[in-house]
């Protein structure tokens, strides 16, 4: 609080005659519009990289099948052609539910790839580190094919307590999509969060600047 | 003689001395616990006599404020306050109109020999504050002129944004001087900064401690430098913003870590050679003729601007109060009469660590660190602002007409702001014993959890007398 009896007369250093001035380093004014702009744009950019694809698309679709039930008959091999050293992605069409259901469901399948002039390729929904899932659409795995026709079959195995069974004895539909799930847009969000983060205390020490002789 | 009968006449002569206070309690009393305990001994003695009591209220007896105001500070009573004026323009009028009419009231008081008096708020950042100051102060050629200053100090108020230290913050900072065009520029001031760590004088357990300003203006005496030689006594003053998450609170502790001395560029090595710790021959209060004043601030702004994030409410509860402390510290050097040439220092500043969050709500169980209006600073640039500063400080070379100053200032006080502002100060307390050695293990171990744990509600330990610890 000053009130009339108090003169605003600037900054301390602004006086006139003052031999000091305040020095800004432009390279950090730079640096710290870059780490800014820079971020924000990359951040949105990775939002709108995660909402608009990356999901399966109907385009990169290979195959469609059926994991078979836990316990239950088996269902139709599902075959599609590729090159070798293809990357695809095995999606399962989760059919909603709670969260903890879905993750169970997604853990328990498990699928078998028969592909010409390499081995058999095998993989689980619980043994992929990171599942990726876009509303009821989760990944079981990615895999290599071979070249030619590639054969396979998926089915809900056993998987935590029995108590869960009963939502594995259904049998899901899934896709086998061309190419690995979207993970662009994930490094683009957070690294241009990070990056924003970094540039405000940037802009802060390029504001307060360091005292220099005029 | 039996024994139960001498021990029931022990217990009554014990008994009859429960009330009596000896020579040494009374000795070791403050002058406001001095002035509790007359009051109250009068008035038992009154009563016992059958005497009707009258006068004073007692639940006001050896506070700063009287009257209206410190009926209302001591909650009793309801205040009728009128409804504050929000239109920005009719606030600045009724403000003027209230602050008019104070300084009618005040005219009568005035000293007969008037300099000017001109506060000029400049802006700095925190980590440069000092640099920054000296070199206004020599750019302004106050520094060449420090016969018109009467004191430079930094505002105790803690701008925004609220969180962390204020090492690249705004700091501001008041020079108070009486020049009225502008001065050529000067060399650079001469500066000096007392640690408050430091052992600079010597007292023994119970021993009256020191003010910043005794220890600063013996340093000056013992430089030869003084007044019309000194720009300014400066604490320097440190508000550390913390918590404000899950864990705890927000708090902006303020603690004066030392004083900084500023005086005119030809006396600069004279000070660098005296500012060095020692043990200075002090005697119990400033160097002989040298005057240290000390106005309690804080009661007045808890009345007139109860939520310190806001500006205060106008109409004013109490008009016949200042608003600010800057009003205050003009009044003072007004009243009194005090010359610039004769002047050390004069600051708006704290004592004991005060939190900040405190009275930032009108409620006063609730602590807002959002939602107080944006005021302008020094730079022209509005910030959020904890308006701070529990005390006015001026430290001056005494002469007889200032003693006569004083006199019409205690009158001034009496009639006009009904307070006593040196009471509820507490200044120059003894020394406390040092506590023990595991005590002080424990205090240790107490202050390392306290770093790490960023917790400031785990520092215990009390705050030390400045300047005079460990004692002797």
């Amino acid at each position: 609080m000053s009130g009339p009896d108090v003169e605003h007369g600037g900054w301390a250093i602004d006086a006139r005659g003052s031999g000091l001035r305040r020095r800004r380093n432009p390279l950090l004014l730079v640096l710290a519009v870059v780490l800014l702009a820079g971020g924000v744009a990359a951040a949105v950019l990775g939002i709108v990289e995660l909402a608009a694809g990356s999901g399966p698309q109907d385009e990169d679709v290979a195959a469609r099948g059926v994991a078979a039930a836990l316990g239950g008959p088996d269902t139709p091999v599902t075959s599609f052609r590729a090159t070798d050293g293809e990357r695809f992605t095995v999606w399962l069409r989760t059919g909603g539910g709670t969260t903890r259901n879905r993750e169970v469901v997604v853990a328990s399948v498990g699928c078998r790839v028969a592909r010409p002039g390499r081995p058999d390729a095998l993989f689980r929904g619980s043994r992929q580190g990171t599942a990726v899932t876009v509303e009821d659409d989760a990944t079981i795995g990615v895999f290599t094919a071979g070249e030619g026709v590639n054969r396979m079959v998926c089915r809900h195995l056993r998987f935590g307590r029995r108590t869960r069974y009963e939502r594995l004895r259904r049998e899901r539909p899934f896709l086998v999509v061309r190419g690995e799930p979207e993970t662009r847009g994930w490094w683009l969000l957070f690294g241009g969060i990070g990056a924003a983060v970094v540039g405000v205390p940037v802009a802060g020490v390029w504001r307060t600047g360091r005292l220099r002789r005029r | 003689m039996g024994i139960g009968r001498r021990l029931l006449g022990r217990a009554m002569e014990k008994l009859e001395s429960l009330g009596e206070v000896s020579e040494e309690q009374l000795a070791a009393m403050t002058p406001e616990q001095r002035r509790n305990h007359e009051y109250w001994t009068a008035r038992a003695d009154a009563a016992r006599s059958g005497q009707v009591v009258t006068g004073e209220d007692p639940r006001l007896v050896g506070r700063v404020l009287q009257g209206d105001a410190g009926a209302a500070a001591a909650g009793i009573g309801r205040v009728s306050a009128p409804e504050p004026v929000t239109d920005p323009a009719l606030r600045d009028e009724v403000a003027a109109r209230e602050r008019a009419a104070r300084d009618e009231r005040r005219a009568p008081f005035r000293a007969p020999q008037q300099h000017p008096v001109r506060i000029t708020r400049v802006a700095t950042r925190g980590g440069t504050q000092g640099r920054e100051i000296a070199e206004y102060l020599a750019a302004s050629g106050l520094a060449g002129r420090p016969d018109l200053v009467y004191g430079a100090a930094r505002v105790p108020d803690r701008l925004g944004p609220l969180r962390g230290g204020e090492r690249r913050r705004v700091v501001e900072w008041d020079v108070v001087h009486a020049a009225t065009a502008e001065l050529p520029s000067a060399p650079l001031p001469g500066e000096a900064v007392l640690d408050a760590r430091e052992t600079w004088v010597a007292r023994a357990v119970g021993e009256p401690s020191v003010l910043d300003e005794d220890v600063a203006v013996a340093v000056l005496v013992a430089a030869g430098i003084g007044p019309e030689h000194t720009l300014g006594i400066a604490r320097h003053v440190v508000i550390d913003v913390r918590g404000g998450d899950e864990h705890a609170d927000t708090t902006a502790w303020t603690e004066v870590t030392g004083v900084r001395l500023l005086v005119a560029p030809a006396h600069a090595a004279a000070l660098a050679a005296a500012a060095r710790p020692a043990a200075l021959a002090l005697p119990h209060g400033p160097p002989e003729g040298v005057r240290v004043e000390v106005l309690n601030w804080a009661p007045i702004a808890r009345v007139v601007q109860p939520v310190r994030t806001k500006l205060p409410p106008v109409p004013s509860p109490f008009p016949h109060l200042p608003l600010t402390a800057a009003e205050l510290v003009r009044a003072y050097l007004e009243v009194v009469g005090v010359a610039p040439a004769d002047s050390y220092g004069v600051e708006v500043t704290y004592d004991d660590p005060d939190d900040l969050m405190s009275r930032t709500s009108a409620n006063a169980h609730v602590r807002k660190n959002f939602g107080g209006d944006k005021l302008p600073c020094a730079d022209g640039e509005a910030r959020a602002r904890l308006t701070g500063g529990t005390q006015v400080v001026l430290a001056y070379r005494d002469r007889p007409a200032y003693a006569q100053g004083r006199e019409r200032w205690a009158a001034y006080c009496a009639q006009e702001l009904q307070a006593d502002l040196g009471r509820e100060l507490a200044l120059r307390g003894p020394v406390p014993k040092p506590t023990a050695k595991l005590l002080r293990a424990a205090e240790r171990v107490i202050d390392v959890a306290a770093f790490f744990s960023d917790d400031p509600d785990t520092d215990l330990s009390e705050p030390r007398p400045r300047y005079c610890w460990p004692p002797r």
